[in-house]
Protein backbone atom coordinates (compact mmCIF):
# COMPACT_ATOMS: atom_id res chain seq x y z
CA UNK A 1 0.00 0.00 0.00
CA UNK A 2 1.25 3.48 -0.88
CA UNK A 3 2.36 5.72 1.98
CA UNK A 4 -0.29 8.31 1.10
CA UNK A 5 -3.06 5.72 1.20
CA UNK A 6 -1.80 4.26 4.45
CA UNK A 7 -1.66 7.76 5.93
CA UNK A 8 -5.17 8.61 4.75
CA UNK A 9 -6.53 5.36 6.20
CA UNK A 10 -4.91 6.06 9.56
CA UNK A 11 -6.24 9.61 9.66
CA UNK A 12 -9.73 8.50 8.64
CA UNK A 13 -9.83 5.74 11.25
CA UNK A 14 -8.19 7.70 14.05
CA UNK A 15 -8.99 11.34 13.35
CA UNK A 16 -11.55 11.55 16.15
CA UNK A 17 -9.17 9.95 18.62
CA UNK A 18 -6.44 12.48 17.75
CA UNK A 19 -8.89 15.38 18.03
CA UNK A 20 -9.98 14.13 21.46
CA UNK A 21 -6.37 14.12 22.68
CA UNK A 22 -5.90 17.66 21.36
CA UNK A 23 -9.01 18.70 23.26
CA UNK A 24 -7.41 17.70 26.56
CA UNK A 25 -4.60 20.15 26.02
CA UNK A 26 -6.36 23.35 25.05
CA UNK A 27 -9.70 25.10 25.05
CA UNK A 28 -8.49 27.29 22.20
CA UNK A 29 -9.68 26.17 18.78
CA UNK A 30 -6.57 27.44 16.98
CA UNK A 31 -4.19 25.71 19.42
CA UNK A 32 -6.10 22.46 18.99
CA UNK A 33 -5.87 22.78 15.22
CA UNK A 34 -2.12 23.42 15.40
CA UNK A 35 -1.58 20.44 17.65
CA UNK A 36 -3.72 18.23 15.43
CA UNK A 37 -1.63 19.22 12.43
CA UNK A 38 1.61 18.62 14.31
CA UNK A 39 0.49 15.14 15.30
CA UNK A 40 -0.36 14.42 11.65
CA UNK A 41 3.09 15.64 10.56
CA UNK A 42 4.73 13.33 13.10
CA UNK A 43 2.53 10.42 12.02
CA UNK A 44 3.65 11.02 8.44
CA UNK A 45 7.34 11.17 9.48
CA UNK A 46 7.03 7.99 11.54
CA UNK A 47 4.95 6.02 9.09
CA UNK A 48 7.89 4.33 7.34
CA UNK A 49 9.05 2.89 10.63
CA UNK A 50 5.68 1.43 11.63
CA UNK A 51 6.16 -2.31 11.58
CA UNK A 52 3.04 -3.31 13.44
CA UNK A 53 4.86 -4.27 16.65
CA UNK A 54 2.30 -2.22 18.55
CA UNK A 55 -1.36 -1.79 17.71
CA UNK A 56 -2.07 1.23 15.54
CA UNK A 57 -3.98 2.98 18.34
CA UNK A 58 -1.09 2.57 20.79
CA UNK A 59 1.29 3.81 18.08
CA UNK A 60 -0.85 6.91 17.55
CA UNK A 61 -1.14 7.58 21.28
CA UNK A 62 2.66 7.43 21.52
CA UNK A 63 3.04 10.04 18.78
CA UNK A 64 0.29 12.15 20.31
CA UNK A 65 1.81 12.08 23.79
CA UNK A 66 5.31 12.85 22.50
CA UNK A 67 3.91 15.64 20.32
CA UNK A 68 1.90 17.06 23.18
CA UNK A 69 5.08 17.37 25.26
CA UNK A 70 6.54 19.62 22.59
CA UNK A 71 3.31 21.44 22.01
CA UNK A 72 2.87 22.36 25.67
CA UNK A 73 6.34 23.83 25.57
CA UNK A 74 5.53 25.99 22.57
CA UNK A 75 2.80 27.93 24.32
CA UNK A 76 2.86 26.63 27.85
CA UNK A 77 0.83 29.42 29.41
CA UNK A 78 -2.04 28.88 27.01
CA UNK A 79 -1.97 25.11 27.19
CA UNK A 80 -4.10 23.73 29.96
CA UNK A 81 -5.48 20.31 30.49
CA UNK A 82 -9.18 20.59 29.74
CA UNK A 83 -11.89 18.39 31.19
CA UNK A 84 -15.57 19.11 31.56
CA UNK A 85 -18.64 17.34 32.82
CA UNK A 86 -19.11 15.82 29.34
CA UNK A 87 -15.60 14.36 29.20
CA UNK A 88 -15.97 10.67 28.63
CA UNK A 89 -14.48 8.47 31.37
CA UNK A 90 -14.11 11.41 33.76
CA UNK A 91 -15.25 9.09 36.53
CA UNK A 92 -11.94 7.20 36.04
CA UNK A 93 -10.05 10.11 37.54
CA UNK A 94 -11.90 9.92 40.83
CA UNK A 95 -13.52 6.68 41.79
CA UNK A 96 -15.11 7.31 45.17
CA UNK A 97 -18.22 9.20 44.22
CA UNK A 98 -16.66 12.64 44.19
CA UNK A 99 -17.38 12.73 40.45
CA UNK A 100 -21.04 13.28 41.26
CA UNK A 101 -20.12 16.51 42.91
CA UNK A 102 -18.26 17.56 39.81
CA UNK A 103 -21.54 18.55 38.31
CA UNK A 104 -21.19 21.57 40.45
CA UNK A 105 -19.19 24.05 38.46
CA UNK A 106 -16.96 25.05 41.36
CA UNK A 107 -15.83 21.46 41.85
CA UNK A 108 -15.08 21.08 38.18
CA UNK A 109 -13.03 24.25 38.18
CA UNK A 110 -11.12 22.96 41.18
CA UNK A 111 -10.38 19.71 39.35
CA UNK A 112 -9.23 21.72 36.36
CA UNK A 113 -6.83 23.74 38.52
CA UNK A 114 -5.43 20.63 40.19
CA UNK A 115 -4.93 18.87 36.86
CA UNK A 116 -2.97 21.84 35.58
CA UNK A 117 -0.65 21.74 38.58
CA UNK A 118 0.51 18.32 37.46
CA UNK A 119 3.72 17.69 35.54
CA UNK A 120 3.64 16.95 31.80
CA UNK A 121 4.10 13.23 32.42
CA UNK A 122 1.24 13.16 34.93
CA UNK A 123 -0.96 15.06 32.49
CA UNK A 124 -0.10 12.54 29.80
CA UNK A 125 -1.03 9.66 32.09
CA UNK A 126 -4.33 11.33 32.92
CA UNK A 127 -5.17 12.01 29.29
CA UNK A 128 -4.50 8.35 28.42
CA UNK A 129 -6.66 7.26 31.33
CA UNK A 130 -9.45 9.54 30.14
CA UNK A 131 -9.11 7.93 26.73
CA UNK A 132 -10.13 4.70 28.39
CA UNK A 133 -6.81 2.94 27.84
CA UNK A 134 -6.06 -0.03 30.07
CA UNK A 135 -3.07 0.05 32.43
CA UNK A 136 -1.28 -2.33 30.05
CA UNK A 137 -1.87 0.01 27.11
CA UNK A 138 -0.74 3.09 29.04
CA UNK A 139 2.39 1.17 30.01
CA UNK A 140 3.00 0.46 26.29
CA UNK A 141 2.65 4.13 25.37
CA UNK A 142 4.93 5.50 28.10
CA UNK A 143 7.32 2.54 28.06
CA UNK A 144 7.19 1.48 31.70
CA UNK A 145 5.93 -1.62 33.49
CA UNK A 146 2.21 -2.02 34.13
CA UNK A 147 2.55 -2.11 37.97
CA UNK A 148 4.52 1.14 37.77
CA UNK A 149 1.67 2.77 35.83
CA UNK A 150 -0.84 1.51 38.39
CA UNK A 151 1.18 2.99 41.24
CA UNK A 152 1.58 6.34 39.48
CA UNK A 153 -2.09 6.63 38.60
CA UNK A 154 -3.13 5.59 42.09
CA UNK A 155 -0.80 8.25 43.53
CA UNK A 156 -2.23 10.96 41.24
CA UNK A 157 -5.82 9.97 42.08
CA UNK A 158 -5.04 10.09 45.79
CA UNK A 159 -3.59 13.57 45.40
CA UNK A 160 -6.62 14.74 43.43
CA UNK A 161 -9.00 13.30 46.03
CA UNK A 162 -7.04 14.86 48.83
CA UNK A 163 -7.01 18.27 47.20
CA UNK A 164 -10.66 18.17 46.10
CA UNK A 165 -11.80 17.21 49.56
CA UNK A 166 -9.87 20.12 51.04
CA UNK A 167 -6.90 18.07 52.20
CA UNK A 168 -8.93 15.86 54.53
CA UNK A 169 -8.51 12.75 52.46
CA UNK A 170 -5.10 11.03 52.69
CA UNK B 1 4.28 17.19 45.97
CA UNK B 2 5.72 20.68 45.59
CA UNK B 3 3.55 22.58 43.14
CA UNK B 4 6.14 25.26 42.49
CA UNK B 5 8.61 22.59 41.56
CA UNK B 6 6.11 20.93 39.26
CA UNK B 7 5.31 24.17 37.47
CA UNK B 8 9.00 24.92 36.97
CA UNK B 9 9.61 21.34 35.88
CA UNK B 10 6.72 21.39 33.41
CA UNK B 11 7.82 24.72 32.01
CA UNK B 12 11.37 23.50 31.41
CA UNK B 13 10.39 20.11 30.08
CA UNK B 14 7.57 21.39 27.90
CA UNK B 15 9.78 22.78 25.17
CA UNK B 16 11.99 19.71 25.30
CA UNK B 17 10.76 17.77 22.28
CA UNK B 18 10.54 20.93 20.21
CA UNK B 19 14.18 21.69 20.94
CA UNK B 20 15.01 18.09 20.20
CA UNK B 21 13.47 18.20 16.76
CA UNK B 22 15.17 21.50 15.94
CA UNK B 23 18.53 20.11 17.06
CA UNK B 24 18.02 16.94 15.04
CA UNK B 25 17.33 18.95 11.89
CA UNK B 26 20.26 21.25 12.62
CA UNK B 27 22.68 18.35 13.21
CA UNK B 28 21.46 16.47 10.16
CA UNK B 29 22.14 19.51 7.98
CA UNK B 30 25.65 19.87 9.45
CA UNK B 31 26.40 16.19 8.85
CA UNK B 32 25.09 16.40 5.30
CA UNK B 33 27.28 19.44 4.52
CA UNK B 34 30.35 17.80 6.08
CA UNK B 35 29.74 14.59 4.18
CA UNK B 36 29.47 16.43 0.86
CA UNK B 37 32.59 18.45 1.71
CA UNK B 38 34.61 15.28 2.36
CA UNK B 39 33.40 13.63 -0.83
CA UNK B 40 34.37 16.75 -2.81
CA UNK B 41 37.73 16.79 -1.01
CA UNK B 42 38.35 13.16 -1.96
CA UNK B 43 37.49 13.88 -5.59
CA UNK B 44 39.79 16.92 -5.64
CA UNK B 45 42.61 14.93 -4.04
CA UNK B 46 42.52 12.06 -6.56
CA UNK B 47 44.74 13.86 -9.17
CA UNK B 48 47.01 15.11 -6.36
CA UNK B 49 47.38 11.54 -5.09
CA UNK B 50 48.18 10.42 -8.61
CA UNK B 51 51.05 12.94 -8.92
CA UNK B 52 52.34 12.11 -5.44
CA UNK B 53 52.51 8.39 -6.23
CA UNK B 54 54.07 9.14 -9.65
CA UNK B 55 57.03 10.69 -7.79
CA UNK B 56 57.95 7.17 -6.67
CA UNK B 57 59.32 6.03 -3.32
CA UNK B 58 57.71 4.94 -0.09
CA UNK B 59 57.00 8.34 1.48
CA UNK B 60 54.41 9.59 -1.09
CA UNK B 61 52.55 6.27 -0.81
CA UNK B 62 52.47 6.47 3.02
CA UNK B 63 51.34 10.10 2.72
CA UNK B 64 48.46 9.16 0.39
CA UNK B 65 47.46 6.22 2.61
CA UNK B 66 47.28 8.47 5.69
CA UNK B 67 45.30 11.22 3.92
CA UNK B 68 42.83 8.75 2.41
CA UNK B 69 42.46 6.97 5.78
CA UNK B 70 41.87 10.29 7.54
CA UNK B 71 39.26 11.55 5.07
CA UNK B 72 37.56 8.13 4.91
CA UNK B 73 37.39 7.82 8.70
CA UNK B 74 35.75 11.27 8.87
CA UNK B 75 33.39 10.34 6.03
CA UNK B 76 32.27 7.08 7.65
CA UNK B 77 31.92 8.77 11.04
CA UNK B 78 29.65 11.41 9.54
CA UNK B 79 27.66 8.86 7.53
CA UNK B 80 27.15 6.74 10.65
CA UNK B 81 26.12 9.75 12.73
CA UNK B 82 23.60 10.82 10.09
CA UNK B 83 22.17 7.32 9.89
CA UNK B 84 21.81 7.30 13.67
CA UNK B 85 19.98 10.63 13.56
CA UNK B 86 17.55 9.32 10.94
CA UNK B 87 16.67 6.49 13.30
CA UNK B 88 15.09 8.87 15.83
CA UNK B 89 11.48 7.92 16.10
CA UNK B 90 8.91 10.08 17.79
CA UNK B 91 6.56 7.08 17.73
CA UNK B 92 8.69 5.27 20.27
CA UNK B 93 7.54 4.84 23.87
CA UNK B 94 8.25 8.08 25.71
CA UNK B 95 10.77 6.55 28.10
CA UNK B 96 12.73 4.92 25.26
CA UNK B 97 12.79 8.21 23.34
CA UNK B 98 14.12 9.96 26.44
CA UNK B 99 16.81 7.37 27.09
CA UNK B 100 18.03 7.56 23.50
CA UNK B 101 18.08 11.35 23.78
CA UNK B 102 20.12 11.17 26.97
CA UNK B 103 22.66 8.93 25.24
CA UNK B 104 22.73 11.03 22.08
CA UNK B 105 23.57 14.24 23.92
CA UNK B 106 26.30 12.88 26.16
CA UNK B 107 29.55 14.87 26.05
CA UNK B 108 31.64 12.09 24.54
CA UNK B 109 30.35 9.44 22.19
CA UNK B 110 32.35 6.48 20.85
CA UNK B 111 31.63 7.97 17.43
CA UNK B 112 33.30 11.25 18.49
CA UNK B 113 36.39 9.32 19.55
CA UNK B 114 36.70 8.07 15.96
CA UNK B 115 37.52 11.69 15.14
CA UNK B 116 40.84 11.38 17.00
CA UNK B 117 42.48 8.78 14.68
CA UNK B 118 40.93 10.58 11.69
CA UNK B 119 42.56 13.84 12.83
CA UNK B 120 45.90 12.09 13.46
CA UNK B 121 45.85 10.33 10.06
CA UNK B 122 45.19 13.64 8.31
CA UNK B 123 47.83 15.48 10.34
CA UNK B 124 50.47 12.84 9.59
CA UNK B 125 49.44 12.56 5.94
CA UNK B 126 49.47 16.31 5.30
CA UNK B 127 52.66 16.91 7.28
CA UNK B 128 54.63 14.03 5.84
CA UNK B 129 57.27 14.77 3.18
CA UNK B 130 60.60 13.33 2.17
CA UNK B 131 62.29 16.04 4.28
CA UNK B 132 60.21 15.51 7.45
CA UNK B 133 60.51 11.74 7.03
CA UNK B 134 64.31 11.95 6.88
CA UNK B 135 64.42 14.44 9.75
CA UNK B 136 62.34 12.14 11.95
CA UNK B 137 64.48 9.15 11.01
CA UNK B 138 67.63 11.11 11.77
CA UNK B 139 66.21 12.34 15.06
CA UNK B 140 65.62 8.82 16.34
CA UNK B 141 69.03 7.62 15.16
CA UNK B 142 70.99 10.65 16.39
CA UNK B 143 72.83 10.99 19.70
CA UNK B 144 71.67 14.58 20.14
CA UNK B 145 69.71 14.99 23.31
CA UNK B 146 66.65 17.13 23.98
CA UNK B 147 68.66 19.99 25.47
CA UNK B 148 70.08 20.82 22.02
CA UNK B 149 66.56 21.32 20.72
CA UNK B 150 65.62 23.41 23.73
CA UNK B 151 68.63 25.69 23.17
CA UNK B 152 67.72 26.00 19.50
CA UNK B 153 64.09 26.76 20.37
CA UNK B 154 65.22 29.43 22.87
CA UNK B 155 67.41 31.03 20.22
CA UNK B 156 64.57 30.93 17.74
CA UNK B 157 62.22 32.65 20.14
CA UNK B 158 64.48 35.18 21.84
CA UNK B 159 67.39 35.92 19.48
CA UNK B 160 65.81 39.13 18.26
CA UNK B 161 66.37 38.27 14.60
CA UNK B 162 63.48 38.39 12.18
CA UNK B 163 61.33 35.28 12.81
CA UNK B 164 61.24 34.23 9.16
CA UNK B 165 65.04 34.41 8.90
CA UNK B 166 65.37 32.42 12.12
CA UNK B 167 62.83 29.87 10.93
CA UNK B 168 64.77 29.27 7.71
CA UNK B 169 68.03 28.95 9.66
CA UNK B 170 66.55 26.61 12.28
CA UNK B 171 64.75 24.50 9.71
CA UNK B 172 67.96 24.13 7.81
CA UNK B 173 70.06 23.11 10.82
CA UNK B 174 67.47 21.17 12.79
CA UNK B 175 64.59 20.13 10.51
CA UNK B 176 63.06 18.19 13.42
CA UNK B 177 62.22 21.52 15.08
CA UNK B 178 59.67 22.10 12.31
CA UNK B 179 58.11 18.68 12.99
CA UNK B 180 57.85 19.59 16.68
CA UNK B 181 56.34 22.99 15.88
CA UNK B 182 53.76 21.55 13.50
CA UNK B 183 52.89 18.81 16.04
CA UNK B 184 52.53 21.46 18.75
CA UNK B 185 50.33 23.56 16.50
CA UNK B 186 48.14 20.55 15.71
CA UNK B 187 47.88 19.68 19.39
CA UNK B 188 46.91 23.26 20.14
CA UNK B 189 44.24 23.12 17.41
CA UNK B 190 43.00 19.81 18.79
CA UNK B 191 42.74 21.10 22.37
CA UNK B 192 41.11 24.34 21.16
CA UNK B 193 38.54 22.36 19.12
CA UNK B 194 37.80 20.22 22.17
CA UNK B 195 37.32 23.28 24.40
CA UNK B 196 35.04 24.95 21.81
CA UNK B 197 33.09 21.68 21.44
CA UNK B 198 32.76 21.41 25.22
CA UNK B 199 31.45 24.99 25.53
CA UNK B 200 28.99 24.35 22.69
CA UNK B 201 27.80 21.18 24.41
CA UNK B 202 27.46 23.05 27.70
CA UNK B 203 25.30 25.76 26.14
CA UNK B 204 23.20 23.78 23.68
CA UNK B 205 23.14 20.07 24.38
CA UNK B 206 23.59 19.75 28.14
CA UNK B 207 20.21 21.45 28.87
CA UNK B 208 18.47 18.97 26.55
CA UNK B 209 20.22 16.05 28.23
CA UNK B 210 19.42 17.43 31.70
CA UNK B 211 15.75 17.73 30.74
CA UNK B 212 15.77 14.17 29.46
CA UNK B 213 17.37 12.95 32.68
CA UNK B 214 14.80 14.83 34.78
CA UNK B 215 11.93 13.29 32.80
CA UNK B 216 13.46 9.80 33.00
CA UNK B 217 13.80 10.23 36.76
CA UNK B 218 10.17 11.30 37.02
CA UNK B 219 8.88 8.41 34.92
CA UNK B 220 11.00 5.82 36.70
CA UNK B 221 10.34 7.11 40.22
Amino acid sequence: MKKENKFNDIVTDNGERIKRICNYYSSNQEDRKDMYQEILVNIWKSLDSFRGDASISIWIYRIAVNTSLGFTGKAFKQMQMIVDADTENISLLLDDGIDEKLEQEARLNQLQIELNQMSVIEKSLMSLLLEGLSMREIADVIGIAEPNVKVKIHRIKEQLKSKLSGGKHE
Amino acid sequence: MNNNLISKDTNDIGSFIDKLKKEDNHLQTIFKILKIAYIVLLIVYIPIFYFEIEKGGLVPIIKVVFIVSGISTFLFTMAYAQKRMKKILYAEPTLMLLKKTEKRYRLLHPIDLAGIPAFLFLAIGLGLSEKTFLATKEFFNSDLNWSVYLVEAKQFLFSGDHWFKMLAKTANEFPMIIVFMVTGLLLFMFVTSFVIGYLLWLARYKPIRDNALALIKEIES
